[in-house]
């Protein structure tokens, strides 16, 4: 053992290693520790010393630090395998199964990158979901906190470019899937409300634009291989580095207890830097064992003239495709996504009091915000694995545990509300649910509040269930829309959104009700066979 | 006194995670590595070798003057130097890299200029037989690759994954008779294709045959030809995509779900249970009759040659420089009015609806009148001006038992498109001389 510390010592007192690594001999004192961050260019970003806080595990689960992990294993097996790969219809599957059976690794490359950019796309959900409960957005890190959410579509972006590249069926039906969307954006898209006013159409539209076609082939194939290869990953780069550097600047976000020292710090390293080296050891061994486990999937040659049934987007856009049934296209895949986009980055501007509850768990400091954000999650998840899981041909409604082979009778037949009733109904509860909140000016508990709204929604669900012509699972879609409203709609934001300025409250309301409504709307199609509240098909507006 | 934290806070203390976690990441890196290593297709060539270069040695063993010697020891040499490495045929022509000889060494072109071994079982064993000696020979393996004509994944280097059967690859080996499909991808001179004097597509002219005989293109067509009631054989069924099969009701495994099963089972199976429809409009917003395909429930081999024949109807892929062409075989047409009505009547696929004797009665779900009509009741009651007027123009609607059924899957297309002049009048002709 002593012969070689000694050994160590004399290599690291070598003219090579001085010229490599900064400072003087190692004496493994503080400040030599403190030259070791600062002195590495890598290594910098940490500051030279943190709360000890801020070195448990369970503060940030290590979540944004595995996602640059996955990043940068995503860069690296991507990088080998571009040099294995054609982006063009006749080769590109071929590569694949070259990948898979000719090149050395080539198969456990493709898997790791796969199995990588799934487990990114959680980590880095899971991630904001942390950064959320931790109130380490709020005042100085509301922009990084606005840059994350950029990052987080750009992550979904990263994926879905490079979910075309292996040119099988998944593949090209996943991204047509997904790309429809584009053509049902307002006034850009094809389809989209409002475009015919504009002379929008199949060829120079939103969707025409993204696929350099009308159809996905191998303009498309080229276009997703840059974007996916070239320009989200440049854009996604410059976005971390500006990321990482906030989070240097801001603070790390373990601010200290109102009773606890300022100054009490531990050293980085090793503290934080050991932490974090075992954190992506683990992730690594997941991931190499995973791909060792696993093929990733590649299924028969694409195929445009065969459409699979069912056609599914890739798994974490399934929430909004799921959204389909309930909505129009331009809402569940174009508004739904950008508002809520937008939404998360204007959280920590519409934050009642940016004091509260930050660097630490607190539900009980910060109820509305953890209430509202985690319903969105779990809703987000839910819709997901509900897409997943449960839809088979023509997106009937099948258990995991029944066969696809059987058939399923169609869904009852819809309407649509009359123009007037549908407008009115929407004017109402925008109206109406802006101001009400408001209004109240009276003080109430509010467990007991909803504990007596949920009692009364159990209440209307079993009158509306014996009335002549309704059935208690209409009445159970009442309750479910009721309760939500006055719960989401009233209670809360009556009394936590007091205190905040006007501009702050309208902006929360919109938000709140548009949540809300989501929901809303899922009840009144499952329980009414309401397909749209308003149409108006002459700009072909359906909501 | 020191105690013994416990065994949790042992394990998980950062300094046995930290060395742990390395040796386990090692270990998993390792075993990726040796599993990369480890392929189905070195195995068979490391078998290969060993038995060439026994065989070899015996050889210089029993050989009985010096020149044999020497030949004997030039192989053996030749064997040593047998390498471990992917071999792969490129056949541009036909899209194919096929890497088929990785294993079956028997079939190197260039280190087996004959195609003939000794070995007795596969994948060693080139030339079965002196037939495919000689339709190998004729169809250079290195223009021609394996795959054109047998099938499977040429890609692939595993035997499942390289024999086509796995899920998402369409195509597997073409086995038995099947694999005379690949003949007709090109020659249509199938006749005169012989090996040893045998025909050797003797299936597919066969399969043929079975398709005139029950009277297929009454209702199928092929290539545009023959009735519209149901699917293309050629530009439908012969490339239909597996995707496009409902395979519930075939009884197949699902490892048996395959363009070639689904035609087979709708000759030994009943067709009206493999494709049920929506007789009751459950699932859809019109009910839908069950398929029409009478039940012929054929032998084995028939069900067989007739697969084999809709099979070699797939013209995709092929260059225009590699199809032989053949003129048509000349139709022989009676002089004799009543019986060339007879051809006519069998060259249409009249038999498939309304019976090889004209009797009718084949089912046609939901008609009013049960069976399709029997012609030797029916024609005498019209004029034959009546009878031309219904052969042209067919009867579209067909009258519903139940109201509220679906379609009766069967009607009278019109035919004036296609029997025409003397074929129409000569078919009415013999209809006429028809009699119960």
């Amino acid at each position: 053992m002593k012969k070689i510390e000694k050994l160590f010592e004399e290599l690291t007192n070598t003219q090579v290693w001085r010229s490599m690594f900064r400072g003087g001999t190692w004496k493994n004192n503080a400040r030599d520790r403190a030259q070791h961050i600062l002195g590495n260019v890598w290594l910098h970003l940490h500051p030279a010393r943190v709360r000890p806080r801020s070195t448990r595990f369970t503060y940030t689960w290590g979540l944004g630090g595995l996602s640059f992990l996955l990043f940068l294993v995503l860069t690296v097996t991507g990088i080998v395998l571009m040099f294995y790969y054609r982006p063009t219809p006749e080769l590109a599957y071929r590569d694949m199964k070259d990948l898979e059976f000719v090149v050395s690794l080539g198969k456990f490359m493709r898997n790791i990158h796969r199995w990588a950019a799934h487990t990114m796309v959680v980590f880095v959900i899971l991630h904001m979901v942390r950064v959320f409960l931790t109130g380490a957005y709020k005042t100085p890190r509301e922009f990084n906190w606005g840059i994350g959410v950029v990052l987080l579509v750009l992550t979904l972006f990263l994926s879905f470019t490079g979910y075309l590249l292996p040119w099988d069926q998944l593949a090209i039906w996943a991204v047509t899937v997904g790309t429809n969307m584009a053509s049902a954006t307002p006034f850009a898209g094809a389809e989209g409300p409002f475009s015919s006013l504009l002379g929008v159409g199949l060829k120079n539209d939103a969707r025409f634009g993204l696929l350099g076609g009308t159809a996905v082939g191998s303009a498309t194939l080229v276009r997703f291989y840059v974007l996916h290869c070239i320009a989200v990953p440049f854009l996604t780069g410059i976005l971390l580095i500006v990321h990482f550097w906030r989070v240097r600047k801001d603070g790390f976000s373990a601010a200290p207890y109102p009773n606890e020292n300022p100054q009490q710090k531990v050293e980085t390293w090793p503290n934080l830097v050991v932490r974090e080296y075992i954190g992506a050891i683990i992730m690594l061994i997941f991931l190499v064992a995973w791909s060792l486990l696993q093929n990733a999937p590649l299924e028969s040659i694409a195929d445009p003239n065969v459409t699979p049934n069912p056609s599914k987007a890739p798994w974490y856009f399934l929430g909004l495709q799921e959204l389909l049934v309930y909505f129009d296209p331009w809402i569940a895949g174009v508004v739904l996504p950008g508002v809520i986009t937008v939404g998360l980055m204007a959280i920590p501007y519409l934050d009642p009091d940016p004091t509260k509850g930050v660097g630490y768990y607190s539900f009980k400091e910060r109820p509305f915000a953890n209430i509202v954000f985690l319903t969105g999650v779990f809703a987000w998840f839910a819709l997901i694995v509900v897409g997943t899981v449960m839809r088979g041909p023509n997106w009937a409604w099948y258990w995991p545990w029944e066969s696809w082979l059987m058939h399923k009778p169609p869904d009852p037949p819809t309407h649509s509300l009359p123009l007037f009733l549908g407008v009115g109904m929407i004017g109402i509860y925008f109206g109406l649910g802006m101001v009400l909140p408001r209004l109240i000016k009276a003080q109430f508990a509010v467990r007991s509040a909803i504990i007596k709204v949920f009692a009364g929604s159990v209440m209307v669900a079993l009158i509306v269930g014996v009335l002549p012509g309704f059935s208690f699972i209409q009445g159970f879609w009442v309750a479910f829309g009721l309760f939500i409203y006055l719960v989401g709609g009233v209670i809360l934001p009556t009394s936590y959104l007091k205190t905040i300025s006007n501009l702050r409250y309208a902006v929360c309301m919109v938000l709140l009700l548009l949540f809300i409504g989501t929901f809303l709307k899922v009840a009144l199609r499952l329980g009414f066979n309401v397909k749209y509240v308003v149409a108006i098909p002459q700009v072909s507006l359906n909501i | 006194m020191d105690e013994k934290p416990p065994l949790f806070t042992r394990l998980f203390a950062l300094r046995s995670l930290f060395l742990w976690g390395n040796v386990i990441l090692f270990v998993v890196f390792g075993a990726v590595m040796v599993s990369d290593q480890i392929r189905g297709w070195k195995g068979y060539q490391k078998d290969f070798k060993a038995r060439e270069l026994t065989r070899t040695k015996d050889a210089i063993a029993s050989a009985q003057t010096d020149d044999d010697k020497m030949r004997a020891a030039d192989e053996y040499q030749a064997a040593q130097r047998i390498p471990m490495e992917i071999r792969q045929i490129v056949a541009p022509d036909f899209d194919a890299v096929d890497r088929c000889v990785t294993c079956h060494l028997g079939f190197d072109p260039l280190g087996n200029p004959s195609l003939s071994t000794e070995y007795k079982e596969h994948p060693f064993k080139a030339t079965p037989n002196t037939a495919a000696q000689s339709i190998h020979l004729a169809h250079n393996v290195e223009k021609f690759g394996c795959t054109v004509c047998h099938g499977g994944q040429g890609t692939a280097t595993e035997v499942k994954a390289a024999h086509g059967e796995v899920l998402h690859w369409e195509q597997p080996l073409f086995k038995g008779t099947l694999l005379q499909a690949s003949c007709a991808k090109c020659h249509d001179n199938l006749a005169d294709l012989k090996v040893n004097g045998a025909v050797y597509a003797s299936e597919i002219i066969r399969g043929k045959k079975l398709v005139r005989e029950h009277g297929c293109i009454g209702c199928h067509q092929i290539a545009g030809e023959g009735g519209p009631i149901s699917v293309d054989l050629r530009d439908e069924t012969s490339i239909k995509p597996l995707s496009r099969i409902d395979f519930a009701y075939t009884g197949l495994e699902h490892e048996d779900w395959t363009l070639a099963n689904w035609i087979k089972v709708h000759f030994t199976k009943d067709p009206a249970q493999l494709v049920p429809g929506d007789p009751r409009g459950e699932f859809n917003t019109e009910p839908i009759a069950p398929s029409a395909m009478p039940p012929y429930i054929l032998p084995e081999a028939d069900a067989d040659a007739l697969t084999a024949y809709i099979l070699s109807l797939n013209r995709s892929k092929i260059l225009p420089q590699y199809l032989r062409p053949a003129p048509a075989a000349p139709e022989v047409a009676s002089s004799n009015p009543v019986e060339n009505g007879r051809q006519v009547y069998e060259k249409f696929g009249c038999a498939a609806c309304h019976g090889p004797d004209a009797r009718g009665g084949i089912r046609n779900y939901n008609y009013q009148w049960g069976g399709t009509p029997n012609l030797r009741r029916s024609v005498p009651t019209f004029t034959r001006e009546e009878i031309r007027e219904k052969i042209n123009d067919g009867v579209a609607f067909v009258a519903r038992n139940d109201p509220h059924g679906p379609n009766p899957p069967l009607y009278m297309p019109a035919w004036k498109a296609k029997i025409k002049g003397q074929e129409l009048e000569n078919l009415i002709t013999y209809l006429q001389s028809l009699r119960d």
